[in-house]
């Protein structure tokens, strides 16, 4: 199954652009270059268009909070029995049929990160998907555990309020430091105890297995959480930072991963009083240049992934970071870089033509490639908008 | 009295480059070359672009406060009561809002602010300029009373909740029935046995053709319900939302009443918004309804405004169909297109000048106007 893309304005991400062809053969990139001569059972003629890699989501709740219902039928985000449910697993509450998933592939996502909702300080392992809606769900899944959900703020404290567990900021350090010492102290008699799923998701990530994705909008909560991984040690990648500008140059030296957004939100929580799109522009003059960009679709829907990039652009960040941000960055905090994320050989057919630069609100999709498929076709299909 | 020189102005539909005169607050006079007379003040506008300020015709700015967490400064619904006539959105809009520094700051100078819809009569809306420390003063009259209405999901929904009528849509439909009645009854009395009737004047005004209903709807079963009411009583209204109205062009049409679409860029998280689609602007478009969009805001904050039409640019519609939008079919619709939304001799000086075309996604606002005074731009450091 070979499909050549002939003649587009390439922009590989990972390198400069060019014009030239893009050969796919069995779902993998096997030539990126001009002049590629070989007969292919797909032909995409894309003279005056543009070419990208599929956009990566790094961060969001398509499948799992139902889109179009928002009933507690079809809503599995959030699992409020506990602040500490580390042995959750996104990939169970996953619905792989979700309209949301048809949303994605019009937006030109082709690979989406999914996790738990922010209910809880420890909530469970995300689930990373392939948005290839052809193929069985567990086909689709790239990462069955993408990394630890955790949550900082407003949203475990208000949700754990009423039950009392937790009532303040201090409460929800307190809890998680308490869920890791027990890790640590479960290791320790590991053999009388018995296998506990809970602890042992935390000591995956202790070990390192996977990163803690925490979702922290305030400076003040992100210091917390530093605090406490200096105090564990493990991986770490903020999720929302809507306040990071105010602390850029001190994560530019601790070195983090920064999953920045959703910046199309009122202010409506005290904890994102200080959201601002010139965020990642102030991070990137910082010198940090680990920033992806996250919708949290369905907090803003996944079509403003590009959209958002591109107002970040409005708002100081740089063109070639912007698209970066929705692409191999979201890949490398994934660790799927080697896979998906630009257009090099040996990588996955996950590509978009436009007919301008996908950082252009206007603009309009032509075509959407899965693992070298074609999943969107304009010219058959009407945008889902 | 100041001359702007030398920007690409939109006006009859296109940009032109155009120089304009503005005395007074309002414009004066546009053309080509226009000299300065002895005192006036000239502005240079060379390179960029100057187009109307921009309207919402259904926003909560003022009276759900951003920046204020969750209730402290969230006066949108008088949950007191399923039909609140004689509560006005005037009395709770903090003109100091942030939402509302924002929207000015990205070039949206008018607004009108309605109650929610959580009640089936909300109360009555009213349109503002954004910038402004006392509301009476930032007020564009209308020629007809604003009353906010609600159906279908929101009301219901809310009020099971309470354990209080109405619980379904048929209780919806009554409820409006029985208050349009009360105030026919209070009408036909002699003057001097009205006493207070703060209750019903609203709706007196409304089957007076004094006011005009403007209906928080979505499905098509609550259009239809509206259009039942409407013809048995007598009076104009205009669709919010509408979210199913495109789902029957054809209806649409033969309604020919205004509505005022979106918000779009959100996702369709329930039932009542299962058929939202960025289509129906340019599916109703089609069957020739006057339409306008609407931010909600703060659902969508005014300083993200620009976005849903860039994503409309994405459709069949011209440029100029999107514009309207948002400035002069927007002004139609709330009866002030005399006063806004348009770049014309004799109406305010409400415009704002862009560093590039108003479809570009890095096109700066560098200067909103409001009545010929700058109010915000993209300098100020709450815009984003």
């Amino acid at each position: 199954m070979k499909t050549l893309i002939k003649n587009g304005t390439i922009h590989p991400v990972t390198s400069p652009s060019f014009v030239g062809d893009i050969l796919v053969e069995d779902g993998k990139i096997v030539g990126v270059e001009p002049g590629i001569q070989v007969k292919a059972d797909t032909l995409i003629e894309a003279s005056g268009l543009h070419v990208f890699p599929g956009l990566v989501e790094e961060h969001c709740h398509i499948g799992i909070h139902g889109e179009k219902t928002n009933q507690v039928s079809d809503n599995d985000v959030n699992e409020w029995s506990d602040p500490v449910t580390p042995q959750l697993l996104a990939m169970d509450g996953v619905k792989p049929f979700d309209e949301g998933f048809r949303y994605a592939i019009s937006a030109g996502v082709t690979t989406l990160n999914i996790f738990p909702g922010s209910a809880n300080p420890i909530g469970g392992f995300g689930v990373t998907l392939k948005n290839d809606l052809d193929v069985p769900y567990q086909e689709r899944v790239l990462l069955e555990r993408s990394g630890m959900k955790m949550a900082m703020g407003e949203n475990p404290k208000k949700t754990h309020q009423e039950s009392k567990k937790i009532m303040t900021r201090m409460g929800t350090a307190a809890v998680i430091r308490k869920a890791f010492s027990d890790a640590i102290a479960y290791r320790k008699k590991k053999d009388e105890k018995g296998f506990d799923p809970k602890n042992e998701a935390l000591l995956q990530v202790l070990d390192g297995e996977f990163k803690a994705h925490v979702h922290a909008h305030r400076a003040d909560d992100m210091l917390t959480i530093l605090r406490i991984r200096d105090e564990f040690g493990f991986q770490l990648s903020f999720e929302h930072a809507t306040e990071s500008h105010l602390i850029a140059d001190l994560l530019a030296e601790k070195g983090v991963e920064l999953a920045v957004g959703p910046m199309f939100t009122a202010r409506y929580k005290i904890e994102v009083n200080n959201r601002t799109l010139r965020t990642p522009g102030i991070l990137e003059k910082a010198g940090i240049s680990d920033i992806s960009l996250i919708t949290d679709d369905p907090v803003i829907p996944i079509l403003n992934l590009p959209i958002q990039a591109g107002l970040a652009m409005h708002h100081g960040l740089s063109g070639d970071l912007a698209l970066r941000a929705i692409t191999i960055n979201p890949a490398r905090n994934l660790g799927l870089a080697d896979r998906i994320g630009s257009i090099e050989k040996g990588k996955d057919g996950d590509l978009l033509v436009c007919d301008r630069d996908v950082l252009d609100p206007t603009h309009r999709l032509l075509f959407t490639l899965v693992n070298g498929k074609v999943a969107f076709d304009s010219s058959k299909q009407e945008l889902v908008l | 009295m100041e001359l702007f020189k030398g920007g690409q102005v939109w006006k009859d539909d296109r940009l032109q480059r155009l120089d304009f005169r503005v005395e007074n607050g309002r414009f004066v006079s546009f053309g080509t070359d226009l000299q300065p007379s002895g005192d006036t003040r000239v502005i240079d506008l060379e390179g960029k672009y100057v187009y109307p300020g921009m309207i919402d015709p259904h926003t909560h700015v003022g009276i759900f406060e951003e920046m204020t967490g969750w209730e402290a400064g969230n006066d949108t619904n008088e949950y007191s009561s399923p039909a609140t006539p004689s509560v006005r959105a005037i009395d709770a809009i903090n003109p100091l809002d942030a939402g509302l520094r924002s929207a000015r700051n990205a070039g949206v100078t008018t607004v009108c602010v309605l109650p929610g819809s959580s009640n089936v009569i909300g109360g009555e809306g009213v349109v503002i300029k954004t910038a402004g420390k006392n509301v009476d003063k930032m007020v564009v009259p209308t020629p007809k009373k604003l009353v906010k209405m609600a159906f279908g999901r929101n009301p219901s929904w809310f009020w099971q909740g309470q354990k209080k009528s109405p619980f379904t849509r048929m209780a919806v439909g009554a409820l409006l029935r029985e208050q349009l009645v009360k105030a026919q009854n209070q009408a036909k009395k002699p003057e001097e046995e009205r006493g207070n009737d703060l209750e019903t004047r609203l709706l007196q005004e409304l089957l007076d053709h004094k006011a005009m209903a403007r209906i928080h709807v979505a499905n098509m079963e609550d259009i239809e319900t509206i259009a039942r009411i409407s013809s048995e009583f007598g009076f104009e209204y205009v669709l919010d939302h509408a979210t199913a109205l495109h789902t029957n062009p054809e209806f649409a049409r033969s309604l020919g009443v205004p509505a005022i679409l979106g918000p779009l860029n959100v996702c369709a998280r329930s039932f009542q918004t299962y058929d939202l689609t960025f289509h129906s602007v340019q599916i109703l478009q089609d069957q020739g309804l006057l339409l306008s969009l609407m931010t909600d805001a703060p659902v969508i904050p005014l300083s993200l405004i620009r976005v849903q039409p860039w994503i409309l640019a994405r459709l069949e519609l011209s440029e100029a169909q999107i514009v309207d939008l948002l400035t002069r079919n927007a002004a139609k619709i709330l009866g002030i297109e005399d006063r806004v939304g348009s770049l014309s001799a004799g109406l305010d000086a409400d415009f704002m000048v862009l560093s590039s075309g108003f479809f570009d996604v890095l096109s700066v606002v560098e200067n909103t106007y409001i009545q010929g005074k700058v109010v915000g731009g993209e300098w100020d450091e709450d815009a984003h």
